[in-house]
This record gives C-alpha cells, structure tokens and sequence, in this order.
C-alpha cells in the first residue's frame, strides 16, 4: 500500500463539493427527510452482531429528550436520570466518515473496508444521537429544523435553534445554550428588562440584549433599558477591524445607585462592546459620569493598564 | 528588573480576557504553574494560553507572561482538553468555545480580566460569564 502525499489539483478540485454534500445531509435535512424506520432497526441490529453484542429490541424515538425518558421508563426510575450518549453511531461521526468517503470515493486503498463503512454509515444516516445499553438501543432521529448565525453557531431569535419532530428543542443565541423560561422572558420588553437587571452573568445579558436587539431594534433596546445613547464613537483596529462602542445612561436616576466618586441618585450606565468572534453585543455596567465611549472603553480595562495605553487592538478575537 | 509595569502601545483581547505588552517582567513577582487564565464555572470554558512560557502572579492583580516562543491562546471547554489529550505546554490550537484562538508573539505581558463597574457598591470588578 502506497502513503498518499498529496492530493492532485483536480482532487483538490473535488474537496469543497464533497464537504458541501457531507453538510447537507444534516443541515438540509436530507437525513432527517429520508429518515427509515426499517433501516434504522435492520443496521443497528446488524452493528451489534458485528461488535458480538446480543441483538438489541431499537426504540427509534423523535428527539434525545425523548430517548431519556424512554430509557428511565425502561429502567424504572421514578426520576429521570440521564443516561449518556454514545461517543459513536451519531451526527458526531459525520466528519470521519466524509474523511473516508473522500478517500474511498477518489482512490483504491481502502476497498476492503467499504462493507464496514457502509454499515456505520447505514447506522449514523438514522441516528442522531442514540443510547446503547444491554439488548436496547434507543435511537433519536435527526432535528427537523436547525438554525445558525454567520458564524454557523446554532442561533435562532425567534424560536428553538434546534428542534426535534416531538417538538423538544433548545434556544442557542450565537451558539449559547439559553434555558427556555429565560428565553421566553424576552418575548415582552419588560419581563426582558427584569430579567436582565437580575442577572450578574455578562454571557447572559449578552444574549438577551441580542434577541432584543434582532426582535425590537436599537430603539427596542433603549425603551427596555428606559435609556437614551449618550455617546458612540467607531474604533478602528491596528489589524484593521472597526468597533463601534456606545454608552447609554438610564433617563431615570435611582436614590441608590453611585458613580464612582461615591455620590448617590446616579442613572444605570452601560457601555456597548460587540464581540468580533460571536458578533454578540454586551452592555457592561459602566460609571455614569462618563460622556466619552473611548475613555470610558480604556477605564474597563484592568485596573493597572493606565490610560496613556491607546484603545486599539492589534488582535481581537 | 523595576517594580512597576511599563507598558507599550501592544495590546490584543479574546473575549474579556486582555493582553499588554510590556517591557521587562517587573520585581516582586512570584512565577506560579500553569494555569486557566480565566474559567467559567457556568459553561466549563477557559481561556489559556498554550506553549512555551512562564507565568507571573502580579502583586496588584492579573498575571504576567513571559512567551518564549508563539504561543496560542485558545477558548475552550474543558471536555475538549480533556479529549485532544495535550498540554499548556505545547503551542496547539484546540476547538473553540466562543472565541477564536489568537497566536501570541514571543514577549511580555500584563495579562488581566475586563472589568464592570457596580454602582451599588462603587467598586469596579472583573467581568463574570
């Protein structure tokens, strides 16, 4: 057998197709549409022969969620104990086995592994994700819907970012898992307000900023926060990425709240920073005396970086 | 070596956690083992930096890094760690969390977390996620 150094250019050719098809069986939904119950019993029955494991009765279930509480409904409990998933036979392996087909597909050197690949193929075409247990294998078909940013991070505003034919799905904002009762909050202004005023977790209000900001506008996010703009000011970076930070202050001036020289009856004060990677907007808790964004940007540094430091960045990620 | 930072007009961030370059490693530091620059307890992500350096723990707060060669700072979960099986002491790239991994130059660094201000307290403190 030959060690394959390089790939000829018309192989190359080949490579951005042959991702583009492995994608789509997940996120155009070509697994989820071609989903067979029959198949999916007949492989994961086969797999098990292979592994010399007893033949296992296949539960083909609608969602992992449901595939919990099937398997703790086998099992008897009373309360729900969550099984682990199998680190194989699952979406997980899509990226090895799109490695192997490209080889399998452009060279002769793996033939004699074609029979197997099928069979885990086979498998993974119908399984999600899946619970192997002793003589049961619980197996959850693929989401119907998946939604992503930019990024390709899972991120839906508007509803689940994930969600499975029994209707189980999980919010992502810019690929942050969101619980549900949180996510929900924010469908009103004011129950959004609340929540993010009893936060203290910076990735949290960051999430509820951004659907709020995607559902209500600029405008939303001032009437939420009862607050005006104060200043906005674009920075461009040494390896030329531009930010734009803004400061906002409440209209209102709470009796117990301080700026930074200890005086009481002060607004709430935020500065506006937008993360180059995730494109999620954060409003940090600022001192409300500050009408510049730029100073105010330097003073959230760490307290021993002085503000002769210029406010750019050589990388930002 | 001097006691104070000096700082140059060097500086880059992934996410809250912010590098500056500065000249020299300052006295009065006390060289400490590897360590997550920052974790969250929420999602199991850290930020650390991964390659040949050594590691300060400054008097005044933050850290401060001396990169021998480039190093890689990645954001990541700690179940990734754990599955690509390497160590802070190699130059690698892991899977990211949120942030993209930044190549950090050889050189000096203060090395700290950004910070918020409490208006109910007056005080400032570094940013939690």
């Amino acid at each position: 057998m030959n060690k394959i150094e390089s790939l000829t250019p018309e192989q190359e050719l080949k490579l951005d197709s042959h991702r583009e098809k492995w994608l789509s069986k997940v996120f155009n939904y070509e697994f989820y549409n071609n989903h067979d119950k029959d198949r999916t019993e007949v492989s994961m029955k086969k797999l098990y022969k292979f592994c010399d494991l007893a033949e296992p009765e296949v539960f083909l279930l609608d969602s992992p969620m449901a595939c919990q509480l099937k398997v703790n409904e086998l099992m008897g409990n009373d309360q729900i104990v969550y099984e682990p998933f199998s680190s194989y036979i699952n979406v997980d392996d899509i990226s090895w086995l799109s490695f192997y087909s490209f080889f399998m597909d452009n060279f002769d050197i793996l033939d004699e592994y074609r029979d197997d690949f099928n069979l885990v193929l086979e498998c993974v075409e119908n399984s999600y994700l899946q619970i192997q247990m002793d003589k049961v294998c619980l197996v959850s078909k693929y989401p119907k819907k998946i939604a992503r940013n930019s990024n390709n991070d899972l991120h839906c505003t508007t509803g689940y970012a994930i969600e499975f034919d029994d209707g189980y799905g999980q919010h992502y904002i810019n690929g942050r898992f969101l619980e549900k009762e949180l996510f929900n909050e924010c469908s009103s202004l004011t129950n959004a307000k609340i929540a993010f005023y009893n936060s203290d977790n910076e990735d949290i209000k960051a999430c509820i900023i951004t659907i709020i900001k995607e559902n209500f506008g600029n405008e939303g996010l001032l009437e939420m926060l009862d607050a005006v703009l104060v200043d906005e000011q674009k920075v461009k970076h040494q390896n030329g990425y531009e930010e734009i930070i803004r400061i906002y202050k409440t209209k209102t001036i709470y009796s117990f709240l301080q700026n930074s020289k200890g005086e009481l009856n002060q607004p709430y004060a935020w500065i506006e920073f937008t993360c180059p990677s995730t494109g999620s907007v954060y409003l940090i808790d600022t001192c409300p005396t500050f009408k510049d964004a730029i100073k105010c940007a330097k003073w959230h540094r760490p307290n021993n970086v002085p503000v002769t430091v210029d406010y750019t960045w050589n990388s930002a990620n | 070596m001097k006691k104070s930072l000096k700082f140059e007009n060097v500086s880059f961030h992934q996410g809250d956690v912010q590098f500056f370059k500065v000249t020299e490693v300052p006295n009065g530091v006390k060289k400490i083992e590897k360590q997550f620059i920052a974790a969250s307890e929420r999602s199991g992500s850290f930020h650390a930096l991964f390659g040949n350096y050594d590691i300060y723990e400054y008097d005044k707060g933050g850290f401060v890094i001396e990169a021998h060669e480039e190093c890689i700072l990645n954001h990541s979960l700690q179940s990734e760690l754990h599955a690509v099986g390497v160590t802070m002491d190699k130059a690698t790239v892991i899977p990211k969390k949120d942030h993209r991994h930044t190549i950090v130059p050889p050189g000096k660094y203060y090395v700290d977390i950004q910070t918020r201000f409490d208006p109910l307290e007056n005080i400032k403190k570094k940013v939690v996620d």
